[in-house]
């Protein structure tokens, strides 16, 4: 394809994916992973091509980043799971007056997040491929090829890191067991709805939850009340908005965080390297200031190089973005012709082309998100509180969900990944980290045969 | 205020009700889709394309349920500015 017209209708999607996600990802309780997976699925089953999806995937991973923690900074709302942990320093922005400033510094980090891991992570991903090959080999005491043996490490990390440890590696063998069951009950190796089951598990938890007689603590008697904080014009200067510490800060870690999240997790890399930057300050608004701002950096850079390295560098999905939203690239489509996108993508395209269209389009995305939030925040912010209603954007997703389990394994397909979503939720209600049943997912058939 | 049992999901609020609705909605809208496609494919002349629109049709279907579900549903916010 002429680079020319490739370029065009990848401007042309990120445009698209970027005015979406602004949206969607302003919209409280969304999940990343619900919100962003299905439809990149249904791109990639479509038979789209996968350096345009992945256009796509870019756009949105940039713009839902950058506004998840929009609605944080002006109403103490996350957008998202990924903004939970910046609730706290907006709140304690708000009480000294400063939402406003903590909203621009959130979305000038994100930009300087994104920056930093399209320099270091999409560099490196290309420079690490020998090791994928490596990785494919079997090797080792049990035989597996490399990759398993990253996998498996990265779920008994994440078990670990998770808020329930013990119910986390109790998971991993009994997880195993229902995703091999399922598939032997379907006949066939399925990927996509036992994946999408996992996404969407919670939501259906809990909306199942309201056709139960013991739905009383869901009750509400009232409309949520939100508080809008005032906000004046903002200059579009990113150098305003940020100190050099902060610029240094947000730089130095999302380098760091874009290279550990090919296998670790995004929402543990933020948590942490935040909660180290608030500590180390004693003034309690400076620090909430510098942690709001490094964990927006963080996570638009985990986002990035959690996709990127394992998508180009080592080919399976080896960490919980990569085994999560970005999962659908690595799934074996009939569209496809049984390759996976990634395959598909690697094949197509030569080295240079895939650099430059990655980068053009994530620095675009990057763009375009900074000054639609800076120009757009408050009366986007409005629009979305004011006129999407959750009953809507729930349903849209599992429609989607509904469908595709339908197309891969028809009404059985439907029940199985009801099953799949109820018992993930369970895990995730009492504290598992989702991350630990993508990746079990990914390597069930080896875990199941160790039995 | 709503006669309508309202419940609270991941800190938004919904009604019950509504949420059947645009459930139902966009369900039938997608689901209609999926179905339709081999028929919208073979006025289109590109059955070859079948499995690939039929993903596209019923995603299209699942956004135009979205967009009439969110044009019949209120939100159950009340936003106040400072």
């Amino acid at each position: 394809m002429d680079i020319g017209i490739l370029l065009l209708q990848a401007t042309f999607l990120t445009v698209l994916s970027v005015l979406m996600y602004i949206i969607i990802g302003m919209i409280p309780g969304t999940d990343e992973t619900a919100t962003i997976a299905p439809i990149t699925l249904a791109l990639l089953a479509a038979g789209f091509d996968p350096l345009l999806v992945l256009a796509w995937f870019m756009g949105t991973i940039v713009a839902f980043k950058a506004a998840d923690a929009v609605p944080t900074a002006l109403a103490a709302i996350p957008g998202g799971v990924m903004a939970v942990p910046q609730v706290p320093d907006a709140l304690v922005a708000r009480k000294y007056g400063y939402s406003e400033i903590i909203l621009r510094k959130g979305i000038t980090a994100s930009v300087i997040g994104t920056v930093v891991a399209i320099v270091i992570a999409l560099p490196l991903s290309f420079y690490l491929t020998p090791l994928g090959d490596l990785l494919k080999t079997q090797m080792g005491p049990l035989n597996w090829p490399g990759w398993v043996y990253i996998i498996v490490a990265g779920i008994i990390v994440l078990a670990v890191m998770s808020k329930a440890k013990i119910l986390a590696l109790l998971a991993i063998f009994p997880f195993a067991m229902l995703v091999q069951g399922i598939r032997a009950v379907y006949g066939k190796p399925v990927f996509i709805s036992i994946f999408l089951a996992i996404t969407i598990g919670p939501i259906l938890y809990e909306l199942l939850t309201l056709i139960s007689p013991h739905n009383h603590h869901l009750k509400r008697d009232n409309y949520a009340r939100i508080k809008l904080v005032k906000t004046g014009k903002i200059t579009l200067n990113p150098l305003h908005h940020l100190d050099k510490l902060e610029v240094t800060l947000s730089s130095i870690f999302a380098g760091i965080s874009s290279i550990l999240s090919a296998f670790m997790s995004p929402v543990g890399l933020t948590i942490l390297f935040g909660d180290l930057i608030k500590e180390a300050e004693k003034d309690e608004l400076k620090g909430s200031l510098r942690a709001y701002a490094v964990r927006d950096a963080i996570k638009n850079a985990t986002y990035i190089g959690g996709t990127l390295i394992p998508l180009i560098a080592i080919g399976v999905p080896t960490g919980p973005m990569s085994a999560g939203p970005a999962a659908p690239f690595f799934a074996k489509l009939d569209a496809f012709n049984g390759l996976s996108p990634r395959d598909v993508l690697l094949q197509r395209y030569s080295t240079p082309t895939i650099m430059l269209v990655i980068a053009y389009v994530t620095l675009l995305a990057a763009l375009l998100t900074y000054v639609i939030l800076i120009k757009y925040s408050k009366p986007l912010t409005r629009f979305v509180f004011k006129k999407i209603p959750a009953e809507a954007l729930y349903s849209t997703f599992l429609a989607i969900v509904l469908v595709l389990s339908y197309m891969e394994a028809g009404i059985a397909g439907i029940f199985g990944s009801i099953l799949v979503g109820l018992i993930s939720a369970t895990f995730a209600r009492n504290g598992v980290s989702i991350g630990v049943l993508f990746m079990v997912l990914v390597a069930a058939p080896y875990l199941v045969a160790l039995l | 205020m709503p006669n309508d049992q309202l419940y609270e999901i991941f800190g938004e609020v919904i009604a019950s009700k509504d949420f059947l609705k645009a459930f139902l909605i966009t369900t039938i809208a997608t689901f209609l889709m999926y179905f339709a496609a081999p028929t919208i494919v073979k006025a289109l002349g590109k059955e070859d394309l079948l499995k690939a629109l039929r993903v596209t049709l019923s995603a299209l279907g699942a956004f135009v349920g979205f967009i009439i579900s969110s044009a019949i549903i209120e939100p159950k916010r009340i936003v106040e500015e400072e």
